[in-house]
């Protein structure tokens, strides 16, 4: 099969995971995977992505802030020099920002957020969630170059080693028409999007002080905290955190909903987990209904002792 | 200032969706239809920044069958100056890059400095649109937006990224696409829906915007299905430390994770 650029985002010199899964992703269904940074410091990066073992990279270093246009300029110029028939990232808020831009200069059809995507007859077919989750779409790309993102967390990066030619691109870096500023951390916590483990909040948990206990198991874990929209339009975290259909969309290895009744919108954004986890007083809530495992009972009461026996172990 | 706001009538969010007999198109028959969700956003961030520069223009166009004009008629009441109903009854089956066409070849000659759009509307669920309408007119774009201010011929705007906050700045005439949290949509007044009534909605058809020859689509849907209904496991009802103790050996034993 065809040559598969995949984009590789960066951040504050720091490769976003789900990357990692989208170059392995790209081994997995092409015949090259080819990857593309967009970084002053795009040999560093190049040199940690050996591990993961991409055929070749393309660097293009002289971009300094993130730029939709410029940034459209860099992969145009990838796909090119590749010849890549399909293109792959994963599924950010970058990569939806500056892709679908590219994609549409180029004739081409794109699907965002795909759990599965494979080559069938010759052609790219993808399925992905759409009506918030309600109904599961299959697509065939029919334009000659395929763009999709996926969703994080689904295909799980796995280390390759290899030793890919490293190659800086020379692209000509537009006045870009957009460009970021600045940016302001919310904080260093990990992203929802991207963790492994989520310990989630919604109205049971009763304020801001309430999401303590989950904070602490999250962090125990390795996961981070998400939430529901009533949580957060209750002002008690911030809207970063929520999950669901105005929120962000997530495939944990565990989700943990404590105090969410499992209204459908919230679904929209977790049904996918791997497993689910739910507790709440209410025995009739609906988020039994897809849980793997339920604990009938009072959150602050479970939480805790939960924690305690983590500790033990993790101590 | 010129602003242009799209708008898209989708099945309301609350409804079960089912699968027609083709197998490839969502059964429409049951259901009522309702503004995007993000698209309100989308629409008071326009009104908000009409009424903050004298003598701008707010125009609100649908793509859409016979039915969306009604849609139309909503954000009139709301306060938009100016709607355009492009007719399509195969909308429901455009891509999102037909879309972005359409949407293009509608806007070039027009004078604009702001399009906004919701960042993505409840169906695809694909946030395509507004960068593919960017790209294809080649103007600035930024996406997801949160907040945002306007001096001269700029736009000043945060959006929200994986954790953290993104300050984009941008020339107009550009694209913007609304995520919740940039202000609270207005409700329409009674004034304005009486008012909405009596104006005409100008119609036009697809192929007065576009050749149809030009509007190949990039993806074709090979089928859909309602995923299968995942079944409640396991369910423990007890004291909190039997609870903890049953979760524990649950997390260590089958999800392996400590
Ligand atoms: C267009 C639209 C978009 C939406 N988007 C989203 C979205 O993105 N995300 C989202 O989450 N929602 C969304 N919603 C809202 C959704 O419909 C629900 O209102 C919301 O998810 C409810 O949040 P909740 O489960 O936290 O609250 P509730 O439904 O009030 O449930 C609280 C639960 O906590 C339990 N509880 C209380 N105290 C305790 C305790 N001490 N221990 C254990 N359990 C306890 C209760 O039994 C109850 O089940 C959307 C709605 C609309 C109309």
């Amino acid at each position: 099969m065809s040559n598969i650029l995949v984009f590789v985002e960066t951040r504050q010199g720091k490769i976003r995971k789900s990357s990692l899964e989208a170059i392995t992703l790209a081994k997995k269904i092409g015949s090259k995977a080819i990857a593309l940074v967009v970084d002053a410091d795009a040999d560093k990066i190049a040199t940690e992505l050996k591990e993961y073992g991409p055929d070749a990279v393309y660097t293009v270093k002289g971009i300094k802030n993130y730029s939709p246009d410029a940034y459209r300029e860099a992969l145009s110029a990838a796909i090119e020099k590749s010849g890549a028939k399909i293109v792959l990232a994963s599924q950010t808020a970058m990569a939806t920002d500056f892709i679908p831009a590219a994609a549409a200069k180029l004739n081409a059809g794109m699907v965002t957020d795909a759990l599965e995507v494979k080559i069938d007859g010759g052609k790219v077919v993808t399925r992905k969630p759409i009506y918030a989750g309600k109904v599961l779409a299959d697509y065939a790309i029919n334009s000659d170059i395929a763009f999709v993102t996926i969703r994080p967390n689904v295909y799980p990066a796995e280390s390759a080693a290899s030793s890919p030619a490293v190659e800086e691109l020379a692209v000509s870096i537009p006045v870009p028409k957009a460009e970021a500023k600045e940016t302001k951390s919310a904080s260093d916590e990990l992203d929802v999007s991207e963790a492994d483990v989520i310990i989630s909040g919604g109205r049971g948990v009763k304020g801001p002080e309430g999401f303590e206990p989950l904070k602490e198991l999250a962090t125990l874990l390795g996961g981070a905290v998400g939430a529901s929209r009533s949580a957060v339009d209750s002002e008690w975290i911030s809207h970063q955190h929520q999950v669901g259909q105005t929120g962000k969309t997530v495939s944990p290895v565990l989700y943990v909903a404590c105090g969410i009744s499992g209204k459908i919108q919230h679904l929209a954004g977790m049904s996918s987990s791997k497993y689910i986890i739910a507790i709440n007083k209410d025995a009739e809530a609906p988020i039994f209904d897809i849980a793997d495992f339920g604990i009938v009972g009072d959150l602050f009461q479970v939480l805790p002792e939960l924690t305690k026996k983590v500790k033990e172990v993790k101590g | 200032m010129n602003i242009f706001v799209f708008v898209k009538h989708v099945p309301d969010t609350e409804a079960r969706i089912k699968i027609d007999s083709s197998g490839k198109n969502i059964a429409t028959a049951d259901i009522t239809f309702m503004d995007s969700p993000y698209d309100e956003f989308a629409v008071e961030q326009a009104l908000l920044l009409a009424e903050a520069n004298e003598g701008s223009v707010v125009t609100a166009v649908t793509i859409g069958s016979e039915d969306a004009k009604q849609l139309l008629r909503d954000n009139l009441a709301k306060g938009v100056n100016e709607v355009v109903h492009i007719n399509s009854d195969k909308f429901g089956q455009f891509d999102a890059l037909t879309t972005a066409k359409i949407i293009a070849a509608f806007l070039k000659d027009k004078e604009y400095d702001l399009v906004l759009f919701g960042n993505k509307a409840y169906g695809a669920d694909n946030s395509l649109v507004p960068s593919m309408v960017a790209g294809l007119l080649d103007v600035a774009q930024i996406n997801l937006v949160t907040k945002m201010e306007i001096s001269g011929k700029s736009v000043k705007a945060e959006r929200q990224v994986e954790g953290m906050t993104e300050i984009m700045e941008a020339s107009m005439p550009c694209v913007i696409s609304a995520q919740k949290g940039l202000n609270e949509p207005r409700m329409k007044s009674l004034k304005g829906i009486m008012a909405a009534k009596k104006k005409e909605i100008p119609s036009i058809s697809v192929g007065d915007v576009i050749p149809e020859s030009e509007l190949t689509m990039g993806i074709e849907v090979l089928s859909l299905q309602n995923p299968a209904a995942k079944e409640g496991g396991k369910k423990f009802e007890g004291e909190p430390v039997d609870a903890a103790t049953e979760l524990f050996k649950y997390m260590r034993e089958e999800i392996k994770i400590v």
